[in-house]
């Protein structure tokens, strides 16, 4: 459980994403470390009404793109159109000048275009026609992709995909809240009953506060353990990098915070970890991506210092 | 690459300069007295220049000051190089060396030779004394290094270190000393100094052992692990002289190994430790029945060595103190001649006395008698005897020392038809009450006549017990006159045992022996039963080896432990709180409440909640601390107590 002005927001939200806390939790987790989230599921469980949810919830803005393979990276970030009253170029900023981008099917678009986004999320600013403009603050990139469908589709190469903080999977419903979505009223109708649980600032105060969050020796320890477990193991075709070790501390703060505490346990690395480096790593054997079970193997090998 | 400040480089020098000095010490007494002027003249200059900021002297004048040492040493130690050779030019290098020290490797050379010269001061003697002094110039060299290599670093912490570093590598000088081939004869082929202080020669001349009163050094030490013998008995021989020229007395070269047992009393068995000495003589109180098997016992009874004896040498005899030694072989034919000629009125008195005695023992008794009832004196500084010395001695001067008592004695006998020698050896002995042992000096030294009768064989007669009946019972300063004492034995007074000076003085003694028998006297047999006592018998020096190769690969494999738990510990640092932890997961343990390794502690709390509701409540409080010690980051140090406390307290069986 989490603490309960957050378990609020997990209420809130599990109104219109019916039985899914857990992955509500996580999405809060990494959108509050600063990080971004890739979202991984087939098509129509809910993704992007997760992504919708969460903007209103937590008091942001909203945009929502439709990736395709036609995509030019200017319909992300904006383009100057000539007025010929003022005989000047004014800039007409793309939907990436919001808090929260929906990138909904990111692997159609192609490799240039997937590009433009990937760097303005590392750097949080684009630089258009030699002009740099710094986004919104906060901004957060909710990406989606469809793991089935191959064709017509450019799959992230692993340096993208290491700038997603966490990739979660939302699933299928259980039996119960897919009876509920199947009984229940429209989304739309739903979505209206969402209060904005924070405003303003209150996400960036969060995302200071979880700066602080202390993380001990013996913590660090125990993540250096997992790094250097997953470099020295022959399972792994390439060890976690120290931007994954970074993105596990990260979430690990965050996840201890939203449960209310100011200090880092194992526990909180053990809970966020099989999301934050299941798309980091690859099989040695098959140079495929683990199960979700073999994973979590790595928490059984290393010890808890 | 820090630049030394100069006042540093000037400090630094200043300790090099000292470490050279402390290692040179030792070698002062041994030194001629022109290289010790020297020395002190460019380790004067060389300070002197540190503290005006002089320049080093040009190329050229170090080269001519070389030649000029090096032209010193050859003129002044002559054709003979002996140890004292190296020693001067070693102390030379040393004055040199610091004139080119430029670079960090100079200084370094400097001191591995500073370390090379220590090495060499055991040239000198391997006495307690100066192996001690070792330690200390060790110390301070090893401080200088560690200065040199660290320059910022205050001298006292060097030192410190440079203890430390000692202490830790004394185990290992243990074992590299217990278990190091020892090397048989002497190293190099260089005899230490000590050995050209040996009194006796084959020749035996007035004044021979006179002379030695004056030499305080060491001769042997004995001993007696049962009783000891009485003064009177302590006589301890060693050479036998049976050829007169009229003047001299010489050795017989021709007495064969001795066959026949001797009949005897009395027997006594003890140790002697036999300083070294460049002659084969070896000492045993009269008269010595069977040593050990490197030693030849001749007919005269003397013991002597297959060689010289070079090194210190241990040997155990058995004597017996009353003895026959049975007749007369051929060759001692020789104790009843004479020179054809001369020494008449001596000639002339012992025929008188044969003529007015019929059996030898009266004649003995009139000779003895002689030199009771006449003036005669006993003095080390006796007045010089013109040609025919005894006559002269024993008619008109009437003063001398034991070689001129024993010398007329025999003489006497000789002329009235006894057959005699001269034996010359040592008398008496120091008694430590510290150590059951004799220390006997070279001003013990002694000699005194045999005489041989038909029952008994050869007997001792020793006449300066007569004109100086102290000598016994005193020692050499017994029997002289007051103004004849030599500074060696003025004040020393070994009756008593009264001031604090002759107790110290005593103790001192029995260190040096004990150090003696156990260190300097380590030898390859000591070492060979060393290893017996093990249960090794390693009767080849490579399984020796081998051995020594194994312990040092086992004590590095210790130290590289030592040392990488070391390194941990201070990296980590001693984890109390780890500890404390690990006990209380331990005695969950014994209730069926297992951690798993990769749990967690607020999972394993959960877990302890489910199982076990009772004890939940402590486990709480501790795993709360726990984490707030490990993992908040807020740890005082009554937090781990308090941790420790309650999981001392925490016991999860007992309250099941």
């Amino acid at each position: 459980m989490l603490k309960p002005e957050f378990e609020d927001i997990v209420k809130q939200i599990s109104q219109v994403v019916l039985g899914k806390e857990e992955q509500i939790r996580l999405a809060l987790t990494c959108l509050f470390a600063k990080g971004h989230l890739l979202i991984e599921d087939i098509p129509g469980i809910g993704k992007t009404t997760l992504a919708k949810v969460l903007a209103k919830c937590l008091g942001l803005t909203f945009q929502r793109m439709q990736f395709t393979s036609d995509m030019l990276p200017g319909d992300i970030l904006g383009v100057s159109i000539f007025r010929p009253k003022t005989g000047s170029f004014e800039f007409h900023p793309g939907p990436i000048f919001t808090h929260i981008l929906l990138a909904d099917e990111i692997n159609r678009a192609t490799p240039k275009t997937q590009s433009a986004l990937l760097e303005a999320m590392e750097e949080r600013q684009v630089t258009i026609e030699g002009k740099t403009r710094h986004l919104n603050n906060p901004f957060f990139v909710i990406a989606t992709q469809n793991p089935l469908e191959h064709s017509g589709t450019f799959p992230l190469p692993e340096s993208q995909l290491d700038r997603f903080l966490m990739r979660i999977e939302i699933g299928y419903p259980g039996r119960s809240a897919e009876k509920k979505i199947l009984q229940g009223n429209g989304r739309e109708q739903k979505m209206s009953h969402v209060d904005n649980c924070l405003q303003g600032d209150d996400v960036l105060n969060i995302q200071s506060r979880i700066n602080e969050v202390h993380a001990s020796d013996a913590l660090l320890d125990y993540l250096q353990d997992i790094l250097q477990f997953t470099r020295t193991s022959d399972r792994f075709h390439v060890g976690l990098s120290p931007r994954a070790g970074l993105a596990l501390l990260q979430a690990g703060k965050s996840f201890a915070f939203l449960h209310g505490r100011d200090h880092v346990l194992p526990e909180d690395v053990q809970r966020v970890l099989p999301w934050v480096v299941r798309h980091r790593l690859k099989s040695r054997e098959s140079l495929g991506e683990f199960t979700m079970e073999r994973i979590t193997e790595i928490l059984h090998e290393v010890p808890v210092p | 690459m820090t630049m030394i400040k100069p006042e540093n480089e000037s400090r630094e020098m200043g300790y090099l300069i000292g470490a050279l000095v402390v290692a040179l010490v030792p070698h002062i007494p041994s030194l001629p007295i022109w290289i010790n002027t020297w020395c002190f003249l460019a380790f004067g200059y060389m300070i002197l220049s540190l503290r005006k900021k002089w320049r080093q002297p040009p190329r050229w004048i170090r080269i001519v000051l070389t030649c000029i040492g090096i032209a010193g040493i050859l003129s002044s130690s002559g054709h003979q190089i002996g140890s004292s050779t190296y020693q001067s030019l070693l102390a030379i290098m040393a004055t040199l060396k610091p004139l080119e020290i430029r670079s960090h490797r100079d200084k370094m050379i400097t001191l591995f030779f500073a370390y090379f010269i220590m090495i060499t001061s055991l040239f000198q003697s391997e006495s307690l004394l100066i192996s001690l002094y070792m330690f200390f110039s060790v110390f301070v060299t090893t401080a200088v290094l560690i200065q040199v290599n660290h320059p910022g670093n205050r001298f006292p912490s060097s030192l410190r270190l440079s203890g430390k570093i000692l202490i830790q590598a004394f185990p290992l000088m243990v074992i590299l000393f217990l278990l190091f081939p020892r090397i048989e004869g002497s190293m190099w082929g260089i005899t230490p100094r000590s050995t050209a202080r040996s009194g006796f020669s084959d020749t035996l001349s007035p004044g021979n052992i006179s002379r030695l009163v004056l030499n305080s050094e060491i001769a042997f030490r004995a001993r007696f692990p049962e009783a000891r013998p009485k003064p009177d008995q302590l006589y301890w021989r060693g050479i036998v002289f049976s050829t007169f020229d009229g003047r001299n007395w010489k050795t017989d070269t021709g007495a064969p190994l001795r066959k026949n047992p001797v009949q005897g009393k009395q027997a006594m068995t003890y140790q002697i430790r036999l300083e070294a000495g460049r002659h084969p003589w070896l000492f045993a109180l009269d008269l010595p029945v069977s040593g050990q098997q490197d030693e030849i016992i001749l007919a005269d009874h003397t013991i002597r060595s297959g060689r010289n004896i070079v090194k210190p040498i241990q040997y155990q005899v058995t004597s017996y103190l009353t003895y026959n030694t049975g007749p007369m072989h051929s060759w001692e034919e020789i104790t009843r001649s004479l020179p054809e000629s001369g020494n008449q009125m001596a000639r002339a008195l012992a025929e008188k006395w044969r003529r007015e005695n019929s059996r030898p023992e009266l004649i003995i008794q009139r000779a003895l008698a002689y030199f009771t009832e006449n003036p005669f004196s006993y003095t080390l500084k006796p007045p010089i005897l013109k040609k025919q010395v005894i006559d002269d001695f024993l008619f008109r001067s009437r003063k001398g020392y034991c070689e001129h008592y024993a010398s007329a004695f025999a003489f006497l006998m000789r002329a009235a038809g006894i057959p005699s020698r001269i034996v010359a050896g040592y008398l008496g002995g120091e008694t430590n009450p510290y150590g059951d042992f004799l220390v006997i000096r070279q001003y013990h030294a002694h000699a005194w006549t045999e005489v041989w009768l038909d029952s008994r064989g050869w007997v001792r007669i020793d006449p300066t017990s007569l004109i100086a009946p102290d000598r016994i019972e005193l020692g050499p300063a017994g029997g002289l006159p007051a103004e004849d004492l030599p500074d060696n034995l003025l004040g020393r007074d070994f009756s008593e045992l009264t001031s604090f000076r002759n107790q110290f003085y005593f103790f001192w003694e029995a260190v040096n022996n004990q150090w003696d028998i156990w260190f300097s006297g380590y030898s390859h047999l000591e070492q060979k039963s060393f290893f017996e006592q093990l249960g090794l018998n390693l009767q080849s020096s490579w399984k020796r080896a081998a051995v020594l190769l194994l312990i040092l690969t086992i004590l590095a494999i210790a130290f590289l432990l030592f040392l990488m738990q070391k390194l941990h510990k201070t990296i980590v640092g001693p984890d109390i709180v780890q500890e404390a932890y690990e006990k209380f997961c331990a005695g969950l343990r014994q209730i069926g409440i297992i951690r798993k390794p990769d749990q967690g502690p607020a999972d394993f709390a959960a877990q302890i909640r489910s199982l076990k509701p009772d004890i939940a409540h402590q486990a709480d409080e501790i795993i709360t601390l726990y984490i707030r010690i490990r993992y908040m980051g807020k740890t005082t140090p009554e937090d781990e107590k308090r941790l420790q406390e309650l999981v001392n307290r925490f016991d999860p069986v007992r309250k099941t």
